[in-house]
């Protein structure tokens, strides 16, 4: 198992904080010149639910501090497995199992500037992943016929790889559609945008056959890195508090 | 089916839909560049190398000697190829020794406790046909020893007798009386058929005609005769006079015989009349059942070697008598014909005698370097088995699983069974049990090894992106043997393409032989270089050259070879996927073109 190390996790949390910190500068250097956008007498609030890339099911607290500045504070479910999914990729005699594991739930806090009455935010921000794991095993799934042998699956062997990730925070880049704060009570929006993840850190176990795949660790490590935009797409329904 | 391609696409395909979520195919690739599809040449394990060899070293061996397989383990046995069918490999570069790598599932267990326990039947064209019995409890390849009887040209200690009668239907005329020579020991076996008496072949079909006879007798106190001795006289299964299974039993024979007749090429199985086979025995022979010289008396059993399943069955038992001459004997009715003996039986029910190394010189990650053993009768010192073992320290070995008499090993200099000093040996130890127990040997100082070279190497052999850039690690023994000797031994086992041996001296000239069900390697007289140079290496089968750099490190003993990027000639690749099944889709496209 392969852990970030604190000193990284330390610079992650400075970058996001910089990024809050000029966007909070930012907002209010604006308010300042145009006197444009009167202060919400009380910060408006909403509770919500969403659902997409970035969590099988999610709960946010949204806060706009005013009309054009909101934070939101959320916690994203992204832990499942799929066991024995079986394909043949629709081209090969042979069926395989797949097992897929995923831990990927997060929490995440975002800052947001809102144009057109709130309807369209760029939102940035950062999350921090719990576990921050992916896992695939894959074995055949039938007996590999060896002359006068049917070998099991087992016998031949699996491949799993496993992907962790230098840092557990990732900063997030996005924008949404719909407001943070629905006017009626209830609401809906979206969020498009993407995790910039840390650099993968791979891990290969095979066995048996194919024991020595493990080789390819640190090809496959240097691939992927290449691979770190953790695409997002996420309907929220608010409810106004 | 394509497993290499199979199992890449299957693991890129992981990678994307978990790191990547939404990339288009064409990603694929990308993240694939620059790996290799792996893949390991044990597909089976092989914890066994069997090497056959005439009984008379260095005599050429048929080209053609089959295996069969029996024993309660023998559905579990076959070749590293997965066949059921075992093949034995041959080499034109080096007749005299064939080897038969045995393949093992990996889903079998086996362990000290619970071993793999089969036997097999080596039959070959001129042969006596030779049953051994062997057990499997380790993953770790171990090579042992089969010698073969040549019938035209027995092994010393072996006598053969022909003889011809004429059985008219209706049975013989006259009495028959065939007799073998007698031996130093001043015994020899007598066979009687009476008059009237009936040949049947296995079917039960009456026989009738010019009848030959083959008879052989066997020196008991001979290692080399019962070696050779059908049956063997270590088995893994025996039988008791009602048939129940006796598990591992050792035999240990006063007399011995085997008798085959023939009929028009008909092979005679039984008599309308029991034949009556008399041992002459020698007084200074110790009876097995009494530990006592063999007396007028002495009860000892018959058995005889069941060829349709392998396996010693006792028939009864016989009393030692004298004749009207004086001389001991025990004379008992045959039915049918085959291996018999006359002696005596232990049968273990305990674990096979193990012994336990202290070695403080070598470590099991120390160079390998197999010492030729030879397990020895306590009671006529005379050799009745060879391994070979590394004696490192922990090492468990186990030289005999149950054997009647007792015994004690020595540990040999030499590195082939017919170049070592039987009599000049590194180590002896003290005589033990042979039934279960444990023993502790400490070998410490013993086994100097400090004039060998010791040679590390670590070699890939990777394929052309026509063949899906597969790269070759090969497991397998490698056997060498000093130039001019007849048998192998093990120089080391290549785990993954590695490998580390200190079993060669510099200056000296070896054989080499890598067998493996097809792939039959051999490199004769080969010299250890005494200083730095350069080999090249020049296959004989495919369009390969390679320069090998030979440096010794500042302590003028170590080398190491690390050959990882050998470029694998397409004919050997396509000989591997053709071998192991992994090339081409399921449209025969070849591998790479996975698109």
């Amino acid at each position: 198992m392969k852990f970030s190390t604190p000193t990284r996790n330390i610079k992650a949390l400075g970058l996001i904080f910089v990024i809050l910190f000029v966007s909070c500068k930012l907002t209010e250097a604006q308010e300042t010149r145009a006197f444009s956008y009167p202060k919400a007498a009380k910060p408006e609030k909403s509770l919500a639910l969403n659902t997409g890339t970035k969590g099988i099911a999610g709960v946010d607290l949204g806060l706009a501090i005013n009309s054009n500045f909101g934070l939101r504070i959320g916690f994203n479910y992204l832990d499942f497995k799929i066991s024995d999914y079986e394909t043949n990729f629709n081209r090969f005699s042979t069926y395989a199992n797949i097992d897929l594991t995923v831990k990927q739930s997060n929490l995440e806090f975002l800052a947001e500037y809102a144009f057109n009455d709130g309807k369209f935010r760029i939102v940035t921000g950062f999350a921090y992943f719990f576990d921050n794991m992916l896992r695939g095993k894959v074995q055949l799934r039938d007996y590999f016929t060896l002359n006068d042998i049917d070998l099991t699956p087992e016998e031949i062997g699996y491949f799993q790889l496993t992907t962790d990730f230098s840092s557990r925070i990732s900063p997030y880049f996005g924008i949404a559609f719909g407001k943070l704060v629905p006017d009626s009570r209830v609401g809906m929006s979206f969020d498009l945008g993407t995790y910039y993840k840390a650099k993968p850190l791979v891990e290969i176990d095979a066995t048996n056959v194919i024991r020595n795949n493990d080789l390819n660790e640190d090809v496959l490590e240097r691939n992927i890195t290449q691979y770190r935009w953790w695409p997002v797409l996420s309907f929220r329904l608010a409810y106004k508090i | 089916m394509n497993i290499t391609l199979t199992f890449r696409t299957l693991a890129l395909f992981a990678i994307l839909s978990l790191v990547l979520g939404v990339q288009s195919c064409s990603k694929l690739e990308d993240l694939a560049s620059g790996t290799a599809v792996y893949i390991e040449t044990d597909v089976l394990l092989n914890p066994l190398t069997i090497q056959i060899v005439d009984a008379n070293l260095g005599t050429n061996l048929p080209e053609h000697i089959s295996v069969e397989v029996k024993g309660k383990d023998k559905d579990k046995i076959f070749s590293v190829m997965g066949e059921r069918t075992l093949y034995v490999d041959t080499n034109r570069d080096d007749e005299v020794a064939a080897i038969l790598p045995i393949g093992i599932r990996r889903i079998e267990t086996f362990s000290p406790e619970n071993p793999i326990e089969f036997t097999l039947i080596f039959s070959a064209e001129g042969y006596m046909p030779l049953a051994k019995s062997f057990s499997i409890e380790s993953e770790t390849n171990h090579i042992e020893t089969v010698h073969m009887l040549n019938m035209n040209t027995p092994v010393q200690g072996v006598s053969k007798k022909n003889d011809d009668f004429i059985a008219p239907l209706g049975g013989i005329h006259d009495n028959i009386h065939l007799n073998s020579n007698m031996n130093q020991e001043s015994e020899m076996v007598e066979v009687d058929m009476k008059s009237g008496t009936e040949l049947y072949d296995v079917s039960g079909n009456r026989l009738s005609g010019e009848v030959s006879v083959e008879l052989f007798h066997y020196d008991v106190h001979s290692g080399k005769a019962l070696d050779v001795l059908p049956g063997g006289i270590f088995v893994s299964n025996a039988r008791d006079k009602q048939g129940n299974s006796l598990g591992a039993t050792g035999l240990s024979p006063l007399g011995a015989i085997s008798l085959d007749m023939y009929v028009g090429g008909k092979e005679v199985s039984a008599f309308s009349e029991p034949i009556e086979v008399t041992f002459h025995l020698n007084g200074d022979m110790i009876n097995p059942n009494t530990d006592q010289k063999v007396q007028e008396g002495d009860i000892l059993e018959v058995w005889s070697f069941n060829e349709t399943i392998a396996e010693w069955q006792q028939e009864g038992d016989v009393t030692v008598s004298r004749n009207p001459s004086g001389e001991l004997v025990a004379s008992y009715l045959q039915p049918h014909l085959s291996t018999w003996i006359v002696g005596g039986s232990r049968g273990c029910r305990a674990l096979p005698t193990r012994i336990n190394i202290t070695n403080a010189d070598i470590d099991e990650n120390d160079g390998e370097r197999f010492y030729l053993t030879g397990l020895y009768r306590a009671d006529n010192d005379e050799l009745v088995a060879m391994e070979s073992f590394r004696y490192f320290d922990g090492e468990s070995i186990r030289l005999v699983r149950v054997s009647a008499f007792d015994c004690y090993f020595k540990i040999f200099e030499g590195q082939a069974e017919d170049c070592l000093e039987e009599d000049n040996p590194l180590f002896t130890s003290d005589v033990f049990e042979t039934c279960g127990d444990i023993y502790d040997v400490d070998l410490t100082g013993v086994l100097s090894s400090s004039d060998f070279v010791d040679i590390t190497v670590e070699v890939a052999g990777s394929c052309t992106s026509d063949f899906n850039d597969l790269v070759v690690k090969p497991t397998l023994p490698i056997l060498y043997r000093p130039e001019g000797c007849n048998t192998w031994n093990t120089l080391g086992i290549l785990q993954s393409g590695k490998g580390n041996t200190s079993a060669l001296q510099k200056g000296e000239f070896y054989d080499f032989r890598i067998s493996y069900r097809g792939l039959e390697r051999c490199l004769l007289g080969l010299q250890v270089p005494v200083s730095n140079t350069t080999i090249d290496i020049d296959s004989p089968v495919y369009d390969f050259q390679e320069t090998i750099d030979v440096v010794y490190s500042a302590d003028g003993k170590t080398l190491t070879f690390i050959y990882t990027d050998i470029e694998v000639p397409d004919l050997a690749c396509q000989e591997y996927i053709d071998a192991f099944g992994v090339g081409g889709g399921d449209n025969g496209r070849p591998l790479g073109d996975d698109d």
